[in-house]
């Protein structure tokens, strides 16, 4: 599932079959483990490569809703930590607290 | 020459962005295993002595629910091999394909962090450490130590789902009383025959993934007899509310009447072959062979038994019908 893997550059478009057709190295972390064994993640991850991607509609459509879904839980977050905090003050004034 | 020209333009193809729904990243959460949390919490809470802002008590569960979600993905996220490898878990969304394990991980850390931080602000310190002690025993001690290596996973492991109704009794009243102890107690005896009457008719699938449960490691024979008296010892403790006036009459009838099905299914697991003939075929929850249609009768009555006692805690203390047991109690 990693870029190395899954991407293939339009400059290799032309490329003979027989290259594209080798395995792909197995991801390995900056030790040289295999990155697997590192709960899941890889060294590259978030770093950049100079790279561009194009998505199809079906990923845009997909990253769309997981945005929407986490601006969402922030907003609910936020309006949270408000309503306690309002309940909390008055609950303290009304025992006199302070 | 501009960046974007410098740039290779890729076409994403195959599994390499996300097509992951808000969904997918829900169900890390185990979203039944958050409706057993809340309901627990809630009796808990609800069973308290102590009246609490109906406002807050909302936000307490709801922090007591998303810290559950919370060691849920943590849990999906590190045992992906073995829910890759066991029928019954290979649609979740770490082993489909659909979310990686570091993107389990590090929403269930997030999670995990908000819930404790909501719970201190809505309830108080304790409910929030306790929280916080309960995640973390469910994601390192057990997922990550006791499941893999012991027989005895689930018995030590049981603690982490014991929690939630000691923690909403401490979300009322700030302390832990013997009532919670209580509560605590009936769920963690609850958990090994629940668990290992689903173990016994899945017991193939768990021997595939190199589970340590009681019946791949000790047998179907000893893991019957374990059943039938943690049973005993669980049926008998379930009366314990009736005796600190923690459940009326309607308690103790719940309790009463269900534990004696309870005993009689068991009884019947441990005079079954229950266990002896592998995994059923088919990877459903309840899909069963005939030789163990005893232990999947037990694991689907011990779910509405645990449901039933803490129901008529609600009912009792929500609704106004509790009535003292004559003699006992307050």
């Amino acid at each position: 599932m990693t870029d190395e893997q899954d991407i293939k550059p339009e400059t290799d478009a032309e490329a003979p079959e027989t290259e594209a057709a080798e395995p792909a190295a197995t991801p390995r972390d900056s030790a040289g483990e295999p990155a697997s064994q590192n709960f899941g993640f890889y060294h590259r991850e978030g770093q950049p490569t100079g790279e561009h991607l194009a998505l199809n509609d079906e990923q845009i459509a997909a990253r769309k809703k997981r945005n929407l879904a986490i601006a969402w839980s922030l907003v609910a977050f936020m309006v949270l930590v408000f309503g306690i905090t309002v309940l909390r003050l008055s609950q303290n004034i009304a025992n006199g607290a302070g | 020459m501009n960046s974007t020209e410098n740039a290779s333009v890729h076409r994403a193809k195959g599994e390499a962005v996300s097509t992951a729904s808000p969904r997918d990243y829900f169900d890390l959460m185990k979203p039944r295993v958050m409706t057993l949390v809340v309901f627990t919490a809630f009796a808990g809470l609800i069973a308290a002595p102590v009246d609490v802002d109906p406002f807050l008590a909302l936000i307490s569960i709801f922090a007591l629910a998303m810290g559950a979600g919370a060691a849920g993905a943590l849990n999906m996220g590190y045992d992906a091999d073995i829910d890759a490898t066991m029928k019954r878990t290979q649609k979740r969304p770490v082993p489909r394909g659909a979310v990686r394990p570091s993107e389990a991980y590090g929403m269930g850390i997030v999670a995990s962090l908000l819930s404790v931080l909501i719970m201190m602000l809505a309830a108080n310190y304790l409910a929030a450490g306790l929280l916080a002690f309960s995640i973390f025993f469910y994601a390192v001690i057990y997922t990550m130590i006791l499941k893999r290596s012991t027989p005895q996973n689930i018995v030590i492991g049981g603690a982490a789902g014991a929690f939630p109704p000691m923690i909403g009794w401490v979300i009322a009243t700030g302390e832990i009383s013997l009532d919670a102890v209580i509560l605590f107690m009936i769920i963690f005896l609850w958990t090994p025959p629940h668990s290992w009457a689903l173990a016994l008719y899945k017991s193939g699938d768990y021997a595939a993934a190199n589970v340590p449960m009681m019946p791949v490691a000790k047998g179907p024979k000893s893991t019957r007899l374990q059943i039938l008296l943690y049973s005993i010892v669980l049926v008998v403790f379930a009366g314990a509310p009736v005796v600190t006036g923690l459940g009326g009459i309607a308690y103790a009838a719940t309790s009463l009447g269900g534990g004696a099905l309870f005993l009689l299914l068991a009884v019947r697991v441990f005079n079954s072959r229950a266990g002896e003939a592998g995994s059923a075929e088919e990877g459903e929850l309840y899909a069963v062979r005939a030789g163990d249609k005893a232990a999947r009768d037990l694991f689907a009555f011990s779910i509405g038994y645990l449901a039933a006692l803490f129901a008529a805690l609600i009912v009792e203390h929500a609704f106004g019908f509790y009535w003292a047991f004559p003699g006992l109690g307050a």
